[in-house]
């Protein structure tokens, strides 16, 4: 029986804690296990407040359950569970009723069994409504928003980042390295934009985005730096 | 059985926006139309609704000593003192946040709904933690107020997203405070700015000026919507007929600040 794990890992620029929970154990068993890691890394966690995704995989976790696990975890050692990655539909709702994120797989992972297969970096996901502030988009290849993405949300994809409407959070595009990856929005006005390892902010004058004229814009990394052009 | 009633939240997520006042004018504008209302506040620990109102000297019981079966709904509803249409359920001063869960909420407003209140409005805490998801937690339908400020806009928007994850889809926006004569040297950000960020799944529900009269009027207890004589009062009183599905224009709020001016728009009324 896989053993439920306790690790560091890189979501984009940041560092987070990933703790992995297999299926096949009982809920109580799974939960004792958890505690036994949490203890042996008591001394080596990634200091308060660190951020939590937790990897269900396909077992089914209830809203009450993930609530008491989330609760907990807060409480007793002050990890914030940000995310949660499970295949299950009823652990997506769950996680989403409670305010997570909520993946179907953990951000990093590519589909084919190889790191550069082309299915992987062809692997978009499509995000038909505007990303609100306080929420964060994570996926392994490219990210469409149909709507805008607004001051306060995240939007982090290891391909490129389409946005239709006007990008004013922030946008994290090649979140992996990929200096090629691009960053195309129907209107330019965010907080923050980064391409892999670069990161670029609004200039200081730009100020309050309003209703104004769409004009498309694509921001890559030139001569080593991020430039914005017309597309 | 009459028909159900509506339990709307009235929100925002930053503090001082005007989320009480609100709540308070909205309460008398509906309860004048004749509409029997509930208003709820579920700021525990840091009550106001009653003073907005000018009901604090008459609480007896509170809604941690209902939900803790210390009192019955029914004695702790404060009838308002100029309408009987109104009933207030205060919060508890001494307590937190921690006193009343979600469950509780929803046993308190299911109750209300069975004494035949036409519309139960929920007076939310400003934040997003626990004080927000319990007052939340009842409601169906969701005000969200917002000044014409970025930080205002971006906790709007934030609730937003926080709301539609509880279904709570679709809420009403009232944008609170508005200068227009700041609007127009654009040194404030225009309705139509703040409706650009938080996109069309927002419906406008009112505006209301920024008005001295509020401030006097919160602190006399007198909520502005019984004056006929301000413009806020007037915004708010057609906030509750559009939330009764009539079709009200928006208030012409061209900055008049003559004397005669005044003199005018109080003879126009008429």
């Amino acid at each position: 029986m896989q053993p439920v794990e306790l690790k560091a890992w890189r979501n984009g620029l940041l560092r987070e804690l990933l703790l992995v929970i297999p299926a096949e154990s009982a809920w109580q068993e799974a939960l004792t296990q958890v505690e036994a890691r949490l203890q042996e890394n008591r001394n080596s966690l990634l200091g308060r407040g660190a951020q939590l995704t937790i990897n269900f995989g396909v077992r089914s976790v209830f809203q009450a359950e993930l609530e008491a696990l989330v609760d907990w975890l807060k409480r007793d050692y002050e990890l914030l569970t940000v995310a949660v990655v499970g295949t299950d539909s009823a652990t997506q709702e769950a996680a989403r009723k409670l305010g997570l994120a909520a993946y179907l797989m953990l951000p990093g992972t590519s589909l084919a069994a190889e790191e550069s297969g082309t299915l992987s970096r062809n692997n978009a996901l499509y995000v038909p409504q505007t990303v609100r502030s306080g929420q964060r988009i994570v996926h392994a290849g490219h990210i469409i928003v149909g709507g805008d993405v607004n001051a306060g949300a995240e939007v982090v994809a290891e391909g490129d980042i389409l946005v239709f409407g006007v990008l004013r959070g922030l946008a994290h595009a090649g979140s992996q390295g990929n200096e090629q990856a691009r960053i195309i929005a129907g209107r330019m006005r965010p907080q923050q934009i980064r391409i892999a390892g670069q990161i670029a902010r609004a200039p200081e004058e730009a100020g309050y985005a309003g209703p104004g004229e769409r004009l498309p814009e694509v921001a890559r990394i030139e001569n080593g730096a991020i430039q914005v052009s017309r597309v | 059985m009459s028909k159900a009633g509506r339990v709307i939240v009235v929100t925002s997520g930053k503090g001082g926006v005007g989320k009480t006042t609100t709540a308070a004018n909205i309460g008398v504008a509906l309860a004048a139309l004749g509409e029997k209302v509930a208003l709820i506040d579920a700021d525990i620990g840091l009550r106001n609704l009653d003073l907005a109102l000018g009901l604090e000297n008459r609480i007896v019981y509170d809604i941690v000593d209902v939900v803790e079966g210390r009192a019955k709904l029914r004695q702790a509803l404060i009838k308002d003192k100029r309408n009987p249409n109104l009933v207030l359920l205060p919060a508890a001063q001494t307590r937190d946040k921690s006193a009343v869960n979600s469950r509780q909420m929803q046993q308190v407003v299911a109750d209300l709904l069975a004494e035949e209140f036409t519309y139960i409005l929920i007076d939310c805490p400003a934040g997003i933690e626990q004080g927000f998801k319990n007052a939340t937690a009842g409601a169906t339908e969701a005000i969200v107020v917002a000044n014409p400020e970025m930080a205002s806009v971006r906790d709007a928007d934030r609730i937003i997203g926080l709301l539609e994850a509880q279904e709570l889809c679709n809420p009403m926006l009232i944008v609170n405070r508005l200068r227009m004569r700041m609007v127009k040297n654009q040194e404030m950000l225009s309705v139509e700015d703040v409706q650009e960020v938080l996109g069309n799944s927002v419906k406008l529900l009112g505006i209301v000026p920024d008005d001295e009269a509020i401030i006097t009027s919160t602190n006399r207890g007198e909520p502005a919507a019984m004056d006929d004589g301000n413009l806020a009062g007037q915004a708010y009183r057609n906030i509750a007929r559009r939330l009764r599905g009539e079709e009200v224009p928006f208030l012409n709020l061209e900055e008049k600040n003559g004397f005669f001016d005044r003199l005018k728009r109080r003879f126009q009324r008429n």
